[in-house]
């Protein structure tokens, strides 16, 4: 459970119920708590830091402009903030894909022949290889390891059950396993 | 074997080691995912450093847009001290207790007094006409741009208004237009989450316009006064159910949700619906639901000066189809050829309609309400921008 993740029920209502009413200082509690993992979840789905940067920032404000909406019934609104940031996410990237951004972003995910033996940057590699994942198995990626929820956790997070999270998160290491060998990043090669 | 699977891969993920009783395979597949893993425990690492570093400047960018944002909120939490004479005051219960009394006061009497002006703050009327996930089109007079973002100022409050490599500008003729401040502009988009507006058409009217009055805004519940006004929004819920913002008067705006059937009859007889005067009738008794009728100035043409731009609006029912070209029945139009496109987008008002079924031949036959823009290439053509499929028109008749 990372710091400031409200796991106590009564506790998460309780910021819900003061988020909602546009509490600052509960937006303040909820920004510090949780910037760290909406940036993580967002990271590898962008081309970039600075990209991930502001798709992280635009998360908090639109739920802070619709907390109103927000309605607490047991799951904490860090969900709320991963589902913001999934549609963010996704209305980016298909803009970017209209625009004819997706053939450039495979392009520079994609690591040049001469590059296969040698260095290749992580980011880059996993960037490519998410590429390749649904969105649920991006989904459980992230929410079991780039922010290190556990699977009960994850399971609240995205309305599973614990046997499905289990299920996708075998399902997506491998899928993304698969795509990072085929991409030439083997562990340890770089 | 795939419970058994997931609860061993489970286990290794949490012990860092593939269990002792795993076969061969499984244990080939979990070593897979340990690896996947290694690689997924590096990138956290890499996006930690990066959130870190990223922090200060998000949470000052975060505390401006909260400072920003609240001064159209209730006070129902207090604002943020940041620093001077106020935040020597910030822990004094004296001063805390003299607070609240003194708002407590000042709401009994704003409560008294100013209970109409309430219905004005901008943040709510934008948010009584702008929904995410809505598309909406409504006049405004444009402002200055910052990169992508134009602001707008329209009659239900200032929005901010995405014009991209996506967004259509139109002149008066339907030809490429330049935005420039002042201009009076019609925006159709959908509304996001954060009550932008990404447009795909902006259309710029030839001459400058006045800032727009600020009104009140009220929701129609019920009729019990007669209520005229002209059409300054239209927008439509994902599930293709029409609302209408009215300028009353000069007092106010109301906001007009009005039965599918009524709209579209209603567009069959003004030429554009935004600036359209009308008259709201009701279908049924004084709570709905609503129609709306032209009044006699709403079927004119537009106000000489405020010629309308180019994107246009009409209901009719779909009579053929040649590949990607609908033929549109209407009446005061005629015959209208309108193309699909890629980026055509449609909204259902019928449930039975399936939306892999909107490119095939089930829109025959249907009502619809077409906004589009004149087709360039091919005179006489216009290009959709948004469909809103209504049910077959032969049920209208019953």
């Amino acid at each position: 459970v990372t710091e400031g993740a409200p796991h106590d029920e009564q506790a998460a209502a309780e910021l819900a119920r003061r988020a909602a009413a546009h509490d600052p200082l509960a937006w303040s509690q909820l920004f510090t708590a949780q910037y760290g993992g909406v940036y993580a979840f967002v990271r590898y789905r962008l081309r970039g830091a600075p990209e991930a940067e502001d798709i992280a920032a635009q998360v908090f404000e639109t739920a802070y402009l619709n907390a109103h909406r927000f309605d607490y019934r047991g799951v904490p609104i860090e969900g709320w903030l991963i589902g913001i940031a999934r549609n963010l996410v996704r209305d980016h990237r298909k803009k970017q894909r209209r625009r004819g951004f997706h053939e450039e972003f495979e392009e520079t995910m994609t690591p040049p022949i001469s590059d296969v033996a040698g260095q290749i940057a992580l980011q880059n590699d996993l960037a490519a290889a998410v590429q390749h994942l649904t969105e649920d198995q991006q989904t459980v990626l992230s929410l079991r390891f780039l922010m290190d929820r556990s699977v009960a956790e994850t399971a609240i997070l995205m309305d599973r059950s614990e046997d499905a999270v289990k299920n996708l998160q075998r399902r997506a290491l491998a899928a993304m396993q698969r795509a990072l060998v085929s991409a030439g990043y083997e562990r340890g090669s770089a | 074997m795939s419970d058994r699977l997931d609860d061993r891969l489970a286990r290794a993920l949490e012990e860092g080691a593939i269990p002792a009783d795993a076969s061969p395979a499984e244990s080939e597949e979990i070593a897979q995912a340990l690896a996947a893993m290694e690689t997924l425990g590096a990138a956290r690492l890499q996006a930690q450093a990066e959130a870190a570093e990223a922090l200060p400047g998000a949470r000052q960018r975060f505390e401006t847009f909260m400072a920003g944002r609240q001064q159209s909120l209730p006070a129902e939490y207090p604002r943020p001290w940041h620093s001077g004479i106020a935040g020597l005051f910030r822990w004094s219960p004296r001063f805390r207790t003299y607070a609240a009394g003194t708002a407590a006061l000042a709401l009994v009497v704003a409560a008294a007094l100013l209970v109409p002006v309430l219905f004005g703050r901008v943040e709510t009327a934008r948010a009584e006409v702008l929904v995410p996930g809505e598309y909406v089109q409504f006049e405004a007079v444009a402002g200055e741009s910052s990169g992508e973002v134009l602001a707008a100022a329209a009659e239900f409050g200032d929005v901010d208004v995405i014009v991209d490599a996506e967004t259509q500008l139109l002149d008066t003729e339907g030809q490429p237009g330049a935005l420039s401040p002042g201009r009076r502009i019609v925006v159709a988009g959908v509304v996001g989450e954060d009550l932008r507006v990404r447009a795909r058409t902006v259309s710029i009217a030839g001459a400058d316009a006045e800032q727009p009055r600020r009104r009140p805004v009220q929701r129609l519940r019920d009729l019990r006064e007669a209520i005229r006004g002209t059409i300054v929004a239209v927008s439509y819920s994902e599930e293709g159910e029409p609302r209408v913002a009215l300028a009353v008067g000069r007092e106010r705006l109301v906001v007009v949700a009005v039965a599918g059937d009524a709209f579209r009859a209603f567009l069959e007889t003004v030429r554009e619906p935004i600036g359209a005067a009308v008259r709201v009738i009701s279908l049924g008794g004084d709570e709905g639901p609503f129609g709306l009728e032209a009044t006699a100035s709403g079927a004119e043409t537009p106000v000489p000066g405020q010629e309308h731009p180019r994107l246009l609006t009409f209901a009719g029912t779909v009579t053929a189809r040649d590949g990607l070209t609908l033929t549109v029945a209407t009446l005061l139009r005629g015959e209208v050829r309108v193309r699909l496109t890629a980026d055509t987008q449609f909204r259902i008002g019928d449930p039975s309609v399936l939306r892999e079924e909107l490119r095939g031949e089930r829109l025959i036959g249907r009502l619809v309400t077409v906004h589009a823009v004149p087709d360039p290439r091919a005179p006489g053509v216009l290009v959709a921008d948004t469909i809103l499929v209504g049910r077959e028109a032969e049920r209208q008749a019953r």
